[in-house]
C-alpha cells in the first residue's frame, strides 16, 4: 500500500482524488444519516402520532385525536393481557432453558476434548440459521402422523402444535435449541478468563469439585452470564418469526404476533401503535437495565 | 435538585426497581389494577433512570496512607529497594 502511494506522480488524477473530510461527509456520513431519519425516525415519530388517533390503514375516514384512549383500551383489553402473561411465561421458560442448556455446554467443552473445534462448529450452526427456516424444520418434526418427535418417543400421534397445554413449550424449546449456542458462547470466553492459578490453588487446599465450582468458577463467569441473560430476556420478549411460523394456537400466542394481528389483518393502527409504544417501553427497561449491568461488568 | 450520595443510595436503585416492577405489574397475570397502571411505572422509571445516570457518582475521600502506583524502574534508580 505504501509502495503504491509513494510511486504515484503527485501531479496524476490518481493523486488528486484524495477526499478531504467535507467530502467524506457529504459522500458517506449526510446520505446514512438520511437514511435513518426516513426509515427509522420519521416512522417512529409517526407512529407515535397514530398512537394518539383513531386512524385506520384500510379506511379513508377522518382521522380523530382520541388522546390516551388507545393506550387506555390496550391495557384494559384481556386478550392482550392474557397475551403479556404468556410472553413472560415463555420469557422464563426459554431463557431459564438456555441458560442451563448453554452453560452445560460451555463447561462441557472447557475441558479437553477430541475434535473440540469442530463440535463447537456444529453445535453453533443451529444460532446461524434463519429463525423461520428454524421454525419450519421444527414443525415438521413435531408433526403428529410424519414428525420424527412421536416416532423416537413412541408417544403416537401427540399433536404438540394444536394442543393449548403443549404449543407454548414446543415454541420454548425450539427456541432454547436455536439459541443455547449463544449462551454458551459467551459463558465459554468467561471460562477461559478464569485465571488456572485459582484453580491451582484450590487444589492443593484440597477443594471439592462442587466447592471449587461455586467459589471460584461461578462468581468469576457471574457477570458475563448475567449479560447472556439479559440479552437473551430482551430478544425473547420480541420473539415473533419462530411463535408465527409455528402455531396459530390463542393459548401461544405472544406479544408480538398479537399486535401484527391487530395491525395487518384487523388493521385497528392507531391501538396497534400504542401498544407497539407499550412493548417499546417495556424493551428499552430491559436495555437500561442490561447497559447498566455492562458497565459495571467492565468496571471489573 | 438530587444530591450525589441520594442518587447512588435511593435514586438510582429505586428506579431500576421501578423499571423492574413495571416489567411485572404489566405481565403478571392476576390483578388488572396493577396492569392497568404498568407502564405509568416503567415510564416513571425509565424517566428516574436516564436522570440517575447523568448525575455524576459521589466524590470519594482521598485516603492519606496511598501513596498512588509505585514503579519499580524509578524506585530503583532514585536508590530504593532492598540492599
Amino acid at each position: 500500500m505504501t509502495t503504491l502511494i509513494t510511486t504515484l506522480d503527485p501531479k496524476s488524477r490518481a493523486a488528486s482524488r484524495g477526499w478531504s473530510d467535507t467530502t467524506i461527509r457529504n459522500v458517506f456520513v449526510i446520505p446514512t444519516v438520511l437514511f435513518l431519519i426516513i426509515f427509522n425516525v420519521f416512522p417512529l415519530l409517526y407512529s407515535l402520532a397514530f398512537s394518539f388517533t383513531d386512524f385506520r390503514a384500510s379506511s379513508k375516514a377522518a382521522v380523530n385525536f382520541v388522546g390516551f384512549k388507545n393506550y387506555i383500551d390496550v391495557l384494559a383489553d384481556p386478550v392482550i393481557w392474557r397475551t403479556f402473561s404468556t410472553t413472560l411465561w415463555y420469557v422464563i421458560v426459554s431463557v431459564t432453558g438456555q441458560f442451563v442448556v448453554g452453560f452445560g455446554l460451555a463447561l462441557l467443552l472447557n475441558r479437553p476434548l477430541p475434535f473440540k473445534g469442530l463440535l463447537t462448529t456444529l453445535l453453533m450452526l443451529p444460532m446461524m440459521l434463519s429463525p423461520v427456516v428454524v421454525g419450519l424444520f421444527w414443525k415438521l418434526i413435531y408433526d403428529p402422523s410424519r414428525g420424527i418427535l412421536n416416532h423416537a418417543l413412541g408417544s403416537g400421534p401427540v399433536a404438540r402444535l394444536s394442543d393449548s397445554n403443549l404449543a407454548l413449550y414446543a415454541v420454548a424449546i425450539t427456541d432454547i435449541w436455536m439459541w443455547s449456542p449463544f449462551v454458551m458462547l459467551l459463558s465459554l470466553a468467561g471460562l477461559s478468563a478464569v485465571p488456572k492459578h485459582l484453580y491451582e490453588a484450590a487444589s492443593i487446599d484440597r477443594a471439592g469439585k462442587l466447592y471449587t465450582f461455586f467459589r471460584i468458577t461461578l462468581p468469576l463467569v457471574a457477570p458475563i452470564l448475567l449479560i447472556a441473560v439479559i440479552f437473551r430476556t430482551m430478544e425473547a420478549f420480541k420473539t415473533f418469526d419462530i411463535a408465527f411460523v409455528m402455531t396459530g394456537q390463542p393459548a401461544a400466542e405472544l406479544i408480538s404476533s398479537r399486535l401484527y394481528k391487530m395491525a395487518f389483518q384487523q388493521w385497528q393502527t392507531g391501538p396497534s401503535s400504542a401498544l407497539a409504544y407499550i412493548i417499546l417501553i417495556m424493551v428499552l427497561c430491559i436495555t437500561n437495565i442490561y447497559v447498566k449491568y455492562l458497565n459495571k461488568a467492565k468496571e471489573r | 435538585m438530587i444530591s450525589r450520595e441520594f442518587n447512588k443510595t435511593y435514586f438510582g436503585p429505586g428506579s431500576i426497581a421501578l423499571m423492574v416492577a413495571g416489567i411485572l405489574f404489566l405481565c403478571q397475570p392476576r390483578i388488572a389494577f396493577l396492569h392497568a397502571r404498568s407502564v405509568l411505572v416503567m415510564l416513571i422509571g425509565l424517566i428516574g433512570f436516564n436522570i440517575s445516570v447523568h448525575i455524576p457518582p459521589p466524590e470519594q475521600a482521598a485516603d492519606e496512607d496511598d501513596i498512588g502506583p509505585v514503579s519499580i524502574s524509578q524506585t530503583l534508580a532514585a536508590g530504593g529497594g532492598h540492599d
